[in-house]
């Protein structure tokens, strides 16, 4: 996926620079040749910039900075920063983690975990029905900590999108803005500390997210 | 010839529209960017039998990919031909 994401806008871009030399220069064409050069470009700066922030993120999970984390503070601090979209949206949080929850992980890592999955419950919302979210944390008797995130939002059939659901540059709601980054991060996150995280999901009828911690 | 172009790329399908056309081999460039969209195009022209020659089809796209675009058409295979290259 990621080399179709570098090769795609790269072949577009030599095979429009070759085109450009037939072009009459100054020409409708010729500008509109130029002006997808240029996107091609850009799109190719943003693949390699992605890619360089998953390997500064990558090479930041091996270092010895894990911490204990409230969950509840990261979770509030995640809701805060998403305050006015939640708000337009008419869209209530549910919040329900045990006084003194801990994690033990990168504090930014726990915090873009959380981040990604909130902000998605917004992005992919229905639009006839105020956004509803809830959000529970507990700890499982010989399975350790459990942290489910439901929302009623728009929902996406698991059956078409199979194991892509995770995977990095896989999209699938193209009317929303977005570049499959989001999800590919969450489960990096997770399973950097042990941890493993399942989806449940169908058209119209919102989604969970079950993450599971040792 | 008929071709059809299915890429939600608009710079792909724009820069497959200038090569293709610069060939002038062919009659009709038809574009989709919306594979959904393109699959409901085949199936109304395979029920009238205007199917274009040659459909140039992306793998990589969003709602259904290439090769599920594919397997919805397996009922008519013995109207085409499928060749992968990348």
């Amino acid at each position: 996926m990621v080399a179709h994401n570098l090769r795609g806008p790269m072949s577009n871009a030599i095979g429009l620079v070759d085109a450009l030399g037939s072009i009459e220069p100054n020409s409708a064409m010729h500008k509109e040749v130029y002006t997808h050069v240029k996107s091609s470009l850009q799109q190719l700066d943003q693949v390699i910039k992605d890619l360089d922030m998953i390997l500064s993120v990558r090479n930041r999970e091996g270092l010895p900075d894990q911490q204990d984390v409230l969950l509840e503070q990261i979770v509030g601090q995640v809701i805060q920063d998403l305050r006015d979209d939640i708000n337009k949206c008419r869209g209530t949080v549910k919040v329900s983690i045990p006084s003194g929850f801990l994690i033990r992980t990168n504090q930014a890592n726990l915090y873009s975990i959380f981040f990604n999955l909130l902000s998605n419950t917004i992005k992919y919302r229905a639009e006839q029905r105020p956004l509803r979210v809830e959000l529970t944390a507990k700890e499982t008797a010989g399975h350790g900590k459990l942290i489910t995130i439901s929302d009623n939002g728009l929902g996406i059939d698991l059956e078409k999108v199979g194991e892509n659901m995770f995977k990095l540059y896989k999209r699938f709601h193209p009317q929303h803005s977005g570049r499959g980054l989001g999800l590919y991060l969450v489960k990096m996150h997770i399973e950097s500390i042990g941890g493993q995280i399942k989806v449940s999901s169908q058209p119209d009828q919102g989604a969970t997210f079950k993450i599971t911690l040792l | 010839m008929d071709v059809l172009i299915i890429d939600d790329d608009p710079t792909s399908v724009f820069l497959a529209k200038l090569l293709l056309s610069s060939t002038g081999l062919f009659d009709k460039l038809t574009t989709y960017q919306n594979p959904v969209d393109a699959l409901s195009f085949i199936k109304v022209q395979l029920v009238d039998n205007q199917l274009p020659q040659v459909i140039l089809l992306d793998i990589n796209m969003p709602l259904i990919d290439g090769w599920q675009l594919l397997d919805a058409l397996m009922p008519y295979q013995a109207q085409i031909q499928a060749k992968y290259w990348k």
